[in-house]
Parts: structure tokens; C-alpha cells; sequence
């Protein structure tokens, strides 16, 4: 059996369950590398919620997944922020991105990324972030092949 | 007796034996000692002129010294028997039985060294600096997955084989059982759909054998304690980061996409082999009902199959072996390793891979004429395998460009054969002189 092309496309509403499995896993296999983002129990729900308000606000948020014989394989979401202080002004920042292991080694990461390159040079973004766990060495890998390096640090410790 | 009792025998026999011989292997020489003077020869001044042979050219240790003919059994204790991690101390009483096993078996020189190491990098390391004092290494009872990158990296970067028995010697008699089980009841590989139950060293080296003898990688369906493998599994991303291996045989195997618990992939399998949790209640009799007409089930766990065969073969399984040589179709390593690494020895291999198995394999099972329900596999007692599947894989790995050494199929049979029966008769040699002693305590009569 051979399989069919993969699509990129924007995320549509009808999409929203079956992304949000998508970014639970992502964000379950933060918890694998760091107990500080060990997982919730109404993180579907918000997955849910913070992908509705993606489609409405599409000035300020991309998102794109893609797609296989109907099943989505891939999954990414970007913020368009402004920056206070620096230039330039606005910043893309990937802040889920998630492909499932199906999806992988086929260039759907890679589609994915080229269709958000071409629609942040169509907006006139310059700078694009990723946010991710420092201990992720996956997602560190992932990014400083596509020649991103590291800008700000988050350090953080729990309470006793 | 039960065999409760009879393990508790076993457990003090081997206990008061161990007082008694203080070992089990010790090295024995093999040239003349007519008088002190033949040490000039075998030793300094006469043997600096051997050395520097050997240094001129270091093949030739395989010819000037008896590392042709000597493996080191590997272990860091982490997975000793059902024992778990004992460490390398206490797992050596299992290695030397290994050795003992190899050199009566196989007349190889088997060297057990239990090695204290805590990553795996360490092991590695260690292996790699031992190859020039052997011809292979067997690697054994080495916790899952890191015998996974262990033999994976040997494997890539010795000039000698390395076999982790646990993964390969299991997988390999397991093709060599099924094969004939698939012939008595009339099925054909290509077509053939096969359940591994459990994702651990064996199944997973399994795997692989199957797809190396032809078997549909999309007809194979792995499972776990967790249930059937699948890409969209929930711990993927673990696998993917912690178990590799388990990670692309979960994206190479069950073209149905199968999911959810083990027993779902029981339904319309042609064979289940079972290398999982001790039973007898691991598997159900109902699971067994869902497969095809004829099934063919290996419960090959370890001391208790994971359902007793007569239970099985109720719920309508034809084929039922174990690991056990109490019931009929004992899936035993001890029929591959032996015979395995004479060949590799014979042929001064540089390596070992799945095509010289799948060699070994269908040597096993051709070996037993007219295989029957009851009847897939040889038994240990069965002399001349040993030979037989040396020669197919001293042969095979001549075909493959892995010899140092080449011969005739015939002449590996032959001269395998000899080192066998010559093995043999000095050990007889040896306990009618006594020279290994009787038994302790009035046992050596047989009961």
C-alpha cells in the first residue's frame, strides 16, 4: 500500500479534538524530561480552549497541521507577539509543534515549518522564536538544525 | 514429585556440588610437557618468535594461538536468570554452567567474565578492550535496552561476533520451531500472521529474524504489559527516547493498526509466541479461541509457561511448545549456541548477522525429519546438530564475506564434528579416571 502526499493546511474548527491530542502529547513529553511539566488534569479542556482562540484571533496566532488520508499527523501553533523595547517590533513564536510518530521522517516537520516561513514573509515577521523545556534536548536538536539558537533564559525552581 | 520439590532438589544439589568442585571450568593444557625444557619452546626464548609473527600480522592469532577457538561470555550481572540485578559476583555461577555448556556442546572454549560496569558506555568500552584475546564475544543476561546498544554498537565496530544469547540464540530456535510448525500445519510464511507477546530482548531480536526469514513485517503485531505496539500509542515518545528499538519495530509492525490490550491481536493469528510474564495465567484460554483454525502457540516463559500446554491446545491451539524439557517442543538455546559459535569459530568470523541465523534456523529444523505436533524442534541429545548447524553457519558466513576462513560445507562438518566427539571423549576419559571427580556424597549413581 503507498501512501498518499502529505497536505498543509490551516487548523479548522472541526480539527480542535484531534489537535488537542496532539499538543497533550507534546506536553506529556515534557513531563518525561522534567517533573515541572508533569501534566494536568484539565489540560484537554485548555488545549481545547487555547486552539479556539487561535481561530478567532488570527491576527495574532497561526496555526497549521498537517495532514494524511484525512488524519492529521502534524500539528503547529504560532503567537504573533510585539516586542516592547527592541526591534524588530513583532516576533513569531512557535509555542506547540508536534508531530506524531507516524508523521515523522516523512517532511512533515519540515512543511509545516516552510508553510510558516511563507505566511510570517507575507506578514513582513522577521524574528521567529520556539518555546520549549530546557531539558527537551529533541526540541534543542530540532531547532538549532533549523539554525535557531538559544535568546532568553527562563530559570525557575519549585516552593517548598 | 511435584515441581516444587523437585526445584528444591536441584537448588540443594547445586549448592552442596558448588562446595564440593568449587567451580564448574578450569583451564586445561593442550600441547606436550615431556620435560622443563619444552617450555624453551612453549614459552621464552622459542615463543618471542611467534610474537613476532602474530605482530607483523594480527589475523594470524586466530592461527598461532587458541583464540580461534576461545569466546568470553560477557555479563554485568544485571539481569541474571529471574534473579534481576544480582551483579557480576553472583552471576557467576550462571556463566561458568554457560561455559560448560558451550565447551561439552560445542567444544569451545568458553571464558565467563562477569565484568562490573554501570553504564553502558563502560561495557562497551571494556568488550572492545578484551577483542584480541578472542574470537567472539556472548553476551548474556544484560538488563533490557541496554543490551540492545550494547550488541548494536559491538556489533558495528568488533572484527569479531558478538551474540547476546538472550536476544539472538531465543529468536533463533524460536524461527527453527516455527518453521516446522508452520509445515505441519500447512502454512506458508508470506501469508503467516504472528503475534509476539511481550516487547523484551527476545521478541524484539524475534522481530527482526522474522522479517530477515520473509515474513510480512505488517503481519506481525508486537505486544506488552501496556498492550498491542502502535505509532499512536500513548508512550511512544518515551519508547522513542528510552527503547529505540521497541520504538521502530512499533512503526514497522501491524499494518492493521491494531490497538488497545494484548489480547485483541489474539483474534484471527495464525501464531502467538509468547516471551512474557511467568504464568500459567498470563494468557487465557478465551484468547486462544479467537485464533485461526490450527493455531501455533510458543509460551516460552520460564519456569512456568505462561498457560499449560494441555490448557492450550483445549482451546483449540495444534502447536504448543515451552521452554520446559518436561513437556514435548522445548524451545531451548542450548540447540543454537553451541553449534552457532563453533561455525563462526570455524570460519574465523568477523561478525554475525541475521541471514547467517535465518542459516542456523532452517539447518535446526531440517534437521528433524518428518516434524510433527509434537515434534518441531530437535532435543539436546541429538548429536550430531551440533555439527550440522556449525557447518551451515560456518558456510553461510564464508557466502556473506564474514570468513577468515574458508571451507567446504562438508569439510566444516567434518572438522567440527571431530572437535566435538574428541571434547566428548576426553571428558569421558576424564571421569572414568576420576580425574573429575565423582560426585559427592554417593550421587554419581544415576537414579
Amino acid at each position: 500500500m503507498s501512501k498518499s502526499e502529505i497536505k498543509i493546511r490551516e487548523l479548522k474548527d472541526t480539527d480542535i479534538s484531534v489537535a488537542a491530542d496532539l499538543m497533550l502529547r507534546l506536553k506529556k513529553l515534557n513531563g518525561e524530561f522534567d517533573s515541572i511539566f508533569n501534566v494536568s488534569d484539565g489540560a484537554k479542556a485548555e488545549a481545547e480552549q487555547i486552539l479556539m482562540n487561535t481561530l478567532k484571533d488570527k491576527a495574532k496566532h497561526l496555526a497549521y497541521v498537517s495532514e494524511r488520508d484525512g488524519k492529521i499527523l502534524g500539528l503547529i501553533v504560532i503567537n504573533l507577539i510585539h516586542r516592547c523595547y527592541y526591534e524588530p517590533e513583532m516576533e513569531a513564536r512557535i509555542v506547540d509543534f508536534y508531530i506524531m510518530p507516524e508523521g515523522r521522517r516523512t517532511g512533515t516537520g519540515k512543511g509545516l515549518v516552510d508553510r510558516t516561513y511563507k505566511e510570517l514573509k507575507a506578514r513582513n515577521v522577521k524574528l521567529i522564536t520556539a518555546e520549549f523545556p530546557a531539558l527537551n534536548p529533541i526540541a534543542m536538536k530540532f531547532y538549532k538544525g533549523l539554525g535557531f539558537r538559544e535568546i532568553v533564559g527562563i530559570y525557575g525552581k519549585m516552593l517548598e | 514429585m511435584d515441581d516444587t520439590t523437585r526445584t528444591e532438589e536441584y537448588n540443594q544439589k547445586a549448592i552442596r556440588y558448588s562446595e564440593f568442585y568449587k567451580g564448574k571450568v578450569q583451564i586445561v593444557s593442550k600441547v606436550p610437557v615431556r620435560h622443563l625444557q619444552d617450555f624453551s619452546v612453549w614459552y621464552t626464548p622459542g615463543v618471542a618468535a611467534v610474537s613476532r609473527k602474530i605482530a607483523e600480522n594480527t589475523d594470524l592469532s586466530f592461527e598461532l594461538t587458541g583464540r580461534w577457538n576461545s569466546i568470553a561470555i560477557l555479563t554485568d550481572g544485571t539481569r541474571v536468570l529471574g534473579l534481576g540485578n544480582i551483579g557480576p559476583e553472583a552471576a557467576m555461577p550462571v556463566m561458568e554452567g554457560k561455559s560448560l555448556i558451550f565447551n561439552f556442546l560445542g567444544a569451545v572454549n568458553a571464558v565467563p567474565i562477569p565484568i562490573r560496569t554501570k553504564t553502558k558506555d563502560e561495557f562497551i568500552t571494556v568488550a572492545k578492550a578484551l577483542e584480541p584475546s578472542f574470537g567472539g564475544f556472548n553476551l548474556e543476561d544484560i538488563e533490557s535496552p541496554k543490551c540492545f546498544f550494547v550488541l548494536e554498537s559491538l556489533q558495528k565496530t568488533l572484527s569479531i561476533p558478538a551474540w547476546h544469547d538472550d536476544q539472538l540464540g531465543t529468536a533463533c530456535i524460536t524461527l527453527a520451531g516455527l518453521i516446522n510448525a508452520l509445515r505441519v500445519t500447512g502454512r506458508k510464511i508470506a501469508d503467516s500472521k504472528i503475534v509476539l507477546l511481550g516487547s523484551g530482548a527476545a521478541n524484539i531480536a524475534a522481530a527482526h529474524l522474522l522479517f530477515a526469514a520473509g515474513f510480512k513485517e505488517g503481519n506481525i503485531v508486537m505486544a506488552d504489559s501496556k498492550g498491542v505496539l502502535e505509532p499512536e500509542r500513548e508512550d511512544m515518545d518515551s519508547l522513542m527516547l528510552n527503547n529505540p528499538w521497541k520504538y521502530q519495530l512499533a512503526m514497522r509492525t501491524n499494518s492493521e493498526r491494531l490497538k488497545g490490550p494484548a489480547e485483541v491481536a489474539f483474534k484471527g493469528a495464525d501464531v502467538v509466541i509468547s516471551a512474557s510474564k511467568p504464568g500459567p495465567d498470563t494468557i487465557k484460554k478465551d484468547w486462544i479461541k479467537t485464533m485461526n483454525n490450527d493455531s501455533i502457540l510458543f509460551a516460552l516463559a520460564n519456569p512456568v509457561p505462561e498457560i499449560w500446554p494441555e490448557a492450550a491446545k483445549e482451546a483449540g491451539a495444534k502447536i504448543v511448545a515451552t521452554g520446559r524439557g518436561d513437556f514435548p517442543n522445548q524451545v531451548n538455546n542450548s540447540l543454537v549456541f553451541p553449534g552457532v559459535f563453533r561455525g563462526v569459530l570455524d570460519a574465523r568470523a568477523k561478525g554475525v548477522n541475521f541471514d547467517i541465523m535465518v542459516a542456523a534456523s532452517y539447518e535446526i529444523a531440517n534437521f528433524v525429519k518428518d516434524p510433527s505436533q509434537d515434534r518441531i524442534v530437535p532435543t539436546m541429545e541429538e548429536w550430531e546438530l551440533y555439527p550440522r548447524v556449525a557447518s551451515a553457519v560456518a558456510s553461510k558466513t564464508v557466502e556473506m564475506g564474514l570468513a577468515r576462513k574458508a571451507n567446504s560445507r562438508e569439510g566444516f562438518f567434518k572438522n567440527a564434528q571431530e572437535m566435538i566427539e574428541t571434547n566428548r571423549k576426553m571428558y569421558i576419559r576424564l571421569m572414568d579416571e576420576k580425574i573429575i571427580k565423582e560426585l559427592p556424597g554417593g550421587d554419581n549413581v544415576e537414579k
